[in-house]
């Protein structure tokens, strides 16, 4: 009786050893016509979750300045400039309040139905109507917005606000009759060059290509995106189930057989905020006193110290292997960035300034001391983000040869909110809206408006200038501004800038990826590599 | 009838329980909502933001938030999920069909091959394959699901190529043209990880009450009657150990639900274990009870289910009173 049941065992393993080769054999010959290595379609990853939400423009969705399934009034082109993509054209008024836009005739939406104004009125007071769900555009400075004809547009601000234009690119203009907020969260209808096919959520997203596109079809009849984590994604591209992987900077050491490392421009930078003022009680507009301030980073001879006398090279070589541009500032890519011009890694003339100004090492710890302060403070990140943790741990090894010490510490924003007027924090801005200088050096955001201002930093000029940027009639003297509030506030080094990084993706030979018309990316490693995607080829 | 209202009541007390305890959980956890909608590096204004707050209810004292939720929920509106902006029972629906699938698939496996090795190894105890069938329950046990299911993607589907790596269904293919087959290839490894964790548990539950059945005098009589193994094991041993063996293959609905939020995460299942993950992240806090309220059920349903069971398998335990 044993033997026989050892036998029907072995049956039974046998039997399911066969039923599961035959599994895989079976898929391999099938084919699926999404797959790798069919003629005219990829499979493409871009990240985990991105799309989770709704892909409907109207509650936010693509929202990085390039047309996809739905084109803005404007996007951003590949020297991060506006120009039209609904729109021909557009003028603003000499009061800064009136923007009007004349359109592009003849462009079809996907439904069948031709593009008019109505259209644009429709998208933007559908969006202001329902503000609260949309969290990416925001047009609570739209007073109204009126068709003016069928191919002309025009938006009254209440006041003025030179960063609108980044608004109509960031939204993606509907059809006023085909629009429908329940069937648009998975499969909106645009004008774009993408036609949304069929999308599960966290699981993939086919598009088709568009033959009637305006700007004429895409090269690719058929993309799915897949939605899985960082490392089954590269064990798929390993296997040669993807055409393109986005891929964390750790592995731009590893190789893809079929596949070549491409590395993108992104106009994304990293900084350490540095707390300028002196510890001490703050009391904020709305009456609330909070502890502020940090002894050692209020002194500006450390901050700058610490800007000239660290190897950004080295510090990158460390945290990203190498992957990365050292940045003294926001993005050159950008219209509106000024980056200051300074030599780095000067770690001599760095001990001397902090030398010159009391900070000697006297106990012989290797670390500064002045007045009794040790030059130490914290650097936060935040625990779900093992780059930003890699890039304080990079510094605050590198900067122990100056004298001062900084003890990485990671945990949730929740925390890390406070912790900024006190401590150093890990910060990632890329976008295309020069808001982000409003973001970090007002001073009526500090304590006021969570992750604004964290360093305190209060310059009456650097405010003057950026209030006068704001509210510019047009994008050169707005940038001009932008640019001197940069220079303004250079010498103050509130924060220490580090990087602008970019984005590694593995790419699949047959595929071009047409780096010429890529645009620098935004903030978000993954999706902004799709931002050409009609432009892309197989070979 | 006084028994239903009962069931009811325990019913109603459980689920407003867990929608508390849930609620409390996600009021204290470290984190702001409002952040996690729009992002630490979003720009937008202060009257967006407030635009935003007032949406998705995220101001206010936590009772009046939970008020707010309980009293639409007692409606039968269960709210719009804030990661992915659609009703919560619309995301409940669709991820529910795949946990459903897989769970039902890894809990009949557990459940059958479970029995079926508990039987052997308690008929030929002390035997190789006694010792076989316990230590590798042993192993199953104490092994965490995640652990099993990345060595099970990294064996049979990145290395043989046997099986997809993630998803529930083939790359690019539209939902129209995805065969059962396809479906089930896909849900095989996750099943078969998901049920790793019953087996050993219920083989060694089967073997341990089987081998008590067998230990009494009238299998000896049954014996000295001229029964084989296999004849007492089908006329009495079956009979006697279904009793536990139901109860603990309907206890475990609880566990399968705690392992389906890790293994959907190993192979990129798009479950209702991922949808609590992306809930749970961004401060979700709608999808989330409706979530925990909708697995109370589930897992309630389960005990009851077995409770009748019991009364149909063994009529003494009906006349002694409904026990559930």
């Amino acid at each position: 009786m044993k033997i026989r049941t050892k036998g029907m065992l072995l049956g039974i393993f046998a039997a399911l050893a066969i039923a599961l080769a035959g599994c895989g054999a079976g898929t391999r010959k099938a084919g699926a016509s999404g797959e790798a290595g069919a003629s005219d379609s990829i499979v493409c990853y871009v990240g985990h979750g991105f799309w989770d939400g709704s892909l409907d423009p109207i509650k936010g969705g693509f929202p990085y300045g390039y047309g996809f399934v739905n084109n803005g009034l404007v996007q951003v082109n590949c020297k991060s400039e506006y120009e039209g993509s609904l729109a021909r054209s557009w003028e603003v008024s000499e009061d800064s309040l009136v923007y009007t836009f004349q359109l592009r005739e003849g462009v079809k939406f996907q439904d069948g139905s031709g593009f008019t104004a109505e259209d644009v009125a429709f998208t933007y007071k559908t969006v202001m109507e329902n503000q609260g769900q949309n969290g990416e555009v925001d047009l609570s400075k739209v007073e109204k917005v009126e068709a003016l004809g069928e191919y002309s547009v025009q938006f009254t601000l209440k006041e003025p606000f030179s960063p609108f234009l980044d608004c109509t690119a960031q939204l993606g203009i509907v059809p006023s009759k085909g629009y429908d907020s329940v069937s648009f969260d998975k499969m909106p209808i645009g004008t774009g060059p993408w036609k949304v096919v069929q999308y599960d959520t966290e699981q993939q997203l086919i598009v088709e290509a568009n033959e009637e596109y305006f700007e004429g079809a895409p090269g690719i009849k058929r993309v799915t995106f897949v939605d899985m984590d960082n490392e089954a994604a590269f064990s798929n591209a390993k296997s040669g189930q993807l055409d393109v992987v986005m891929v964390q900077p750790s592995y731009a050491a590893e190789s893809v057989e079929g596949m070549h490392l491409e590395k993108m421009e992104t106009i994304d930078v990293r900084n350490i905020s540095l707390p300028c003022r002196k510890p001490g009680i703050f009391t904020n507009a709305e009456g609330e006193e909070v502890e502020v301030g940090n002894a050692v980073t209020s002194d500006v001879v450390v901050r700058k110290a610490l800007s000239i006398g660290i190897d950004r090279e080295e510090v990158i070589k460390n945290a990203f292997h190498g992957v990365g541009k050292p940045a003294k500032g926001w993005a050159n890519n950008l219209i509106w960035g000024e980056p200051m011009e300074y030599e780095d890694s000067k770690a001599e003339e760095a001990k001397e300034l902090l030398e010159g100004n009391g900070w000697v090492d006297t106990d012989g710890d290797g670390i500064r001391e002045k007045d009794g302060v040790k030059c130490a403070f914290e650097v936060y990140t935040p625990s779900d983000e093992q780059d930003r943790y890699l890039l304080a741990a990079a510094v605050a090894e590198h900067v122990k040869g100056l004298g001062i010490s900084i003890e990485v510490k990671q945990t949730t924003w929740d925390e890390i909110v406070t912790k900024a007027y006190t401590q150093g924090v890990v910060w990632g801005f890329g976008q295309f809206s020069p808001m982000a200088i409003d973001n970090q050096f007002r001073s009526q955001h500090f304590t006021v408006q969570p992750y604004s201002n964290p360093s305190g930093y209060g310059n009456a000029l650097v405010d003057g200038l950026i209030e006068k940027a704001i509210s510019a009639n047009n994008q050169e003297s707005a940038i001009g501004a932008w640019k001197e509030a940069q220079e303004a506030y250079a010498q103050d080094y509130p924060y220490l800038y580090l990087v602008n990084i970019e984005h590694c993706y593995f790419v699949s030979d047959r595929l071009d990826i047409s780096a010429d018309t890529q645009i620098p990316h935004p903030h978000g490693h993954g999706i902004p590599i799709i931002c050409n995607m009609k432009d892309w080829k197989l070979k | 009838m006084k028994r239903l209202v009962k069931l009811v009541l325990r019913m109603a007390s459980l689920l407003a329980a867990v929608s508390i305890l849930a609620f409390l959980m996600m009021a204290k956890a470290p984190m702001d909502p409002l952040t996690a909608y729009i992002g630490v590096n979003s720009t937008i204004s202060e009257e967006a933001k407030e635009e935003a707050i007032e949406y998705w209810n995220l101001d206010g004292s936590p009772v009046e938030r939970f008020l707010a939720w309980a009293g639409n929920t007692l409606k039968g509106d269960f709210g719009e999920s804030i990661v992915y902006k659609q009703p919560v029972l619309t995301v409940i629906k669709e991820r529910f069909q795949y946990s459903l699938a897989l769970m039902l698939a890894s809990w009949l496996c557990s459940g059958i091959f479970g029995f079926a090795l508990g039987v052997l190894a308690a008929v030929y105890k002390d035997s190789i394959l006694d010792k076989v069938i316990k230590s590798v329950c042993l192993v199953f046990q104490s092994s965490p699901t995640f652990w099993v299911g990345l060595l099970a993607l990294s064996i049979f589907a990145v290395n043989l190529g046997w099986f997809p790596i993630g998803l529930a269904a083939p790359m690019g293919k539209l939902a129209s043209e995805v065969t059962l087959g396809e479906r089930v290839h896909h849900l095989i490894l996750p099943a078969a990880t998901l049920s790793i964790l019953g087996i050993g548990k219920i083989t060694l539950y089967t073997r341990q009450k089987l081998l008590e059945i067998l230990g009494s005098e009238f299998i000896l009589y049954a014996k000295a009657r001229g029964e084989g193994i296999w004849q007492i094991v089908g006329r009495h041993g079956l009979k006697n150990i279904a009793i536990p063996a139901v109860t603990v293959q309907f206890a475990s609905f609880s566990e399968l639900f705690g392992g389906i939020a890790l293994a959907e995460s190993v192979f990129s299942y798009p479950g209702i274990g991922s949808a609590v993950t992306a809930a749970g992240l961004g401060g979700d806090v709608p999808l989330l009870l409706g979530i925990a309220i909708f697995s109370a059920l589930f897992v309630f349903t389960g005990n009851f289910i077995a409770n009748i069971l019991y009364g149909a398998i063994d009529p003494r335990i009906k006349e002694g009173g409904f026990r559930g």
